[in-house]
């Protein structure tokens, strides 16, 4: 009686497990084609190496799909065509960009979903000539900080280009016969003022002599004597006009070479400002190259260590030797 | 599809071999917080009238085995294990790196402490590295051991300043992780405050700013 009971009880349990089988079974036949929505992506510009079948399709870093297919358009040597099946809940609006992303460790690929404000509409029925709607593809991070810095660069290479060429051999050659003009017009100016001031000092002596002389000729040649006094104040005249003159070409020259001096300081000031910019953000980098290069250092570490640890699968399983165990423990 | 019907026989024969594990474990996994006391007497930084100069800290370097969170004994001389049911809720030369720079920033002996690569550009950078952090078990109840070094480097000229061992050996109340944890927070505590002694004694109280940064 009790061995007919046992059997019973096992044949239930059998029959049992073999429908809640079938249930399984039927759940997952069921439970596939309903759910998904497909959709094709063409795939121009981004390189798609690591991407696989099955791959992930992800929305704001969650899964909601997978690669199902691709294939290398024939006659497009650089068009791959993609079809993603995305989960019919996943909101796919007008819009949206597909770009690849790949995980720096593994190299394996996935695609991110990015849904693109446009109205916020549904993505719509396929195109004309298409199996599926068909997403637009999409602009990486890393592509686009890839352009910024490829447009610093170029704006950079521009600027040392200017800064070269404005310090030149010519145009500093430029500046220094400028320079050189400058201080010889002055030198010159001033041999000048030194030739001919004496003269006419002498011929102004002269002048007053001649005078003083004929006043003491007497009333008798008062006539010529007007005539003569006429003579020194023109004279006068003329040689004050000459220094007058000279006095302003002076103050021009003056100016000039101050202007020249404060042109040259305050590049001076530009060229400091442009070192201290640049040794800031030398250092800068520097600091960000050591974070980096000791953050990988840790990294490629904790990688060996926890590879280390998976290599002994008893130990994953069956827990430590009683011979590991530390001070304390049991 | 294929690979639904693979994953359901795979469950199917994980289910039966889940008879052959052994098991539940019968000690429960402990995480520890790597806490040092504060300093009885802080150092008290000289009042000084030019700016005081940005310390930036570098991230503590340490042997691969020393960076695992889990805390580490020795039976035996020149032989390391970890302990495998008590872990640290931080690996400690980070936590170790944590608590200098809050030691740092209340002695006042800078203007700031920030870490390497936080953008700022610092008068005096401080290097360490973890030696050793382990309970020396040999004899019972043993140890707390911590050795580190550290070297204080100005910036501006790249110019080694000082550098300098510290050591600290703390008895434990018990052979166990608990006491093994609380005697390395000790140890800790002690080499921190001796670091800070050390950066009075040999750092400059202020900066010329122009010629230092």
């Amino acid at each position: 009686m009790e061995s007919d009971a046992r059997y019973a009880w096992v044949g239930f349990a059998v029959v049992t497990l073999m429908v809640v089988l079938a249930a399984g079974f039927y759940w997952l036949n069921g439970s596939t084609e309903q759910d998904v929505n497909r959709y094709t992506v063409y795939f121009k510009n981004q390189s798609l190496e690591g991407l696989q079948l099955n791959s992930d399709v992800r929305m704001q870093g969650i899964k909601v799909g997978k690669v199902e297919d691709y294939i290398i358009l024939p006659g497009q040597a650089k068009t791959v065509r993609v079809t993603l099946e995305v989960d019919a809940r996943t909101p796919i609006w007008e819009g949206v960009e597909a770009v690849v992303t790949r995980n720096l460790v593994t190299g394996l690929a996935a695609i991110d979903l990015d849904n693109v404000w446009k109205g916020g509409s549904d993505i719509g029925p396929p195109p004309e000539g298409e199996l599926y709607p068909v997403i637009d593809e999409g602009v990486p991070q890393m592509t686009r900080i890839s352009n910024t810095l490829e447009t610093l660069g170029k704006a950079s290479i521009e600027a040392v280009e200017r800064m070269n060429h404005l310090l030149s051999d010519q145009n500093q050659q430029a500046i220094n016969s400028v320079l050189v003009n400058v201080a010889g017009l002055s030198g010159e100016l001033r041999g000048e003022l030194r030739q001919i001031g004496p003269e006419l000092k002498a011929t102004l002596g002269a002048t007053r002599q001649a005078a003083l002389r004929l006043d003491t000729v007497g009333a008798e040649l008062t006539p010529v004597l007007r005539d003569s006094a006429r003579l020194v104040r023109d004279g006068g005249k003329w040689v004050e006009h000459a220094g007058q003159r000279f006095d302003r070409m002076a103050n021009e020259t003056e100016a000039t070479l101050n202007t020249a001096r404060v042109t040259l300081s305050r590049m001076d000031g530009s060229l400091r400002d442009i070192q201290t910019q640049l040794k800031l953000s030398v250092d800068l980098g520097m600091q960000d190259i050591q974070t980096t290069a000791q953050s990988m250092r840790a990294s490629s570490d904790t990688l060996l260590t926890t590879s280390q640890e998976y290599a002994d699968p008893v130990r994953l399983l069956y827990g430590p030797h009683k011979a590991e165990l530390g001070p304390g423990e049991e | 599809m294929c690979c639904r019907y693979l994953l359901v026989w795979l469950s199917a024969l994980l289910g039966l071999s889940a008879c052959s594990l052994p098991g539940a474990r019968t000690q429960a996994i402990q995480y520890f917080v790597l806490e040092a006391q504060t300093p009885v007497s802080p150092v008290a930084a000289a009042k000084a009238e030019s700016p005081r100069p940005v310390l930036l800290l570098r991230d503590a370097e340490a042997s691969v085995f020393t960076q695992n969170p889990r805390l580490i004994f020795s039976r035996t001389p020149a032989t390391r294990a970890y302990y495998q049911y008590a872990l640290w809720t931080e690996s400690p030369p980070k936590r170790l790196h944590t608590l200098l720079r809050q030691r740092l920033l209340a002695s006042g002996l800078y203007g700031g402490v920030v870490p390497l690569g936080a953008g700022v550009q610092g008068d005096y950078q401080l290097n360490f590295r973890v030696l050793e952090f382990f309970h020396n078990a040999a004899q019972t109840p043993g140890l707390a051991q911590v050795r580190l070094d550290a070297e204080l480097v100005e910036r501006g000229s790249a110019r080694l300043v000082a550098q300098q061992s510290f050591a600290a050996d703390v008895p434990l109340a018990s052979q166990d992780a608990a006491a093994a944890a609380a005697g390395l927070g000790q140890a800790s505590s002690q080499i921190l405050d001796a670091m800070l002694v050390w950066l009075a004694r040999v750092q400059p109280n202020s900066v010329d700013m122009p010629q230092a940064r």
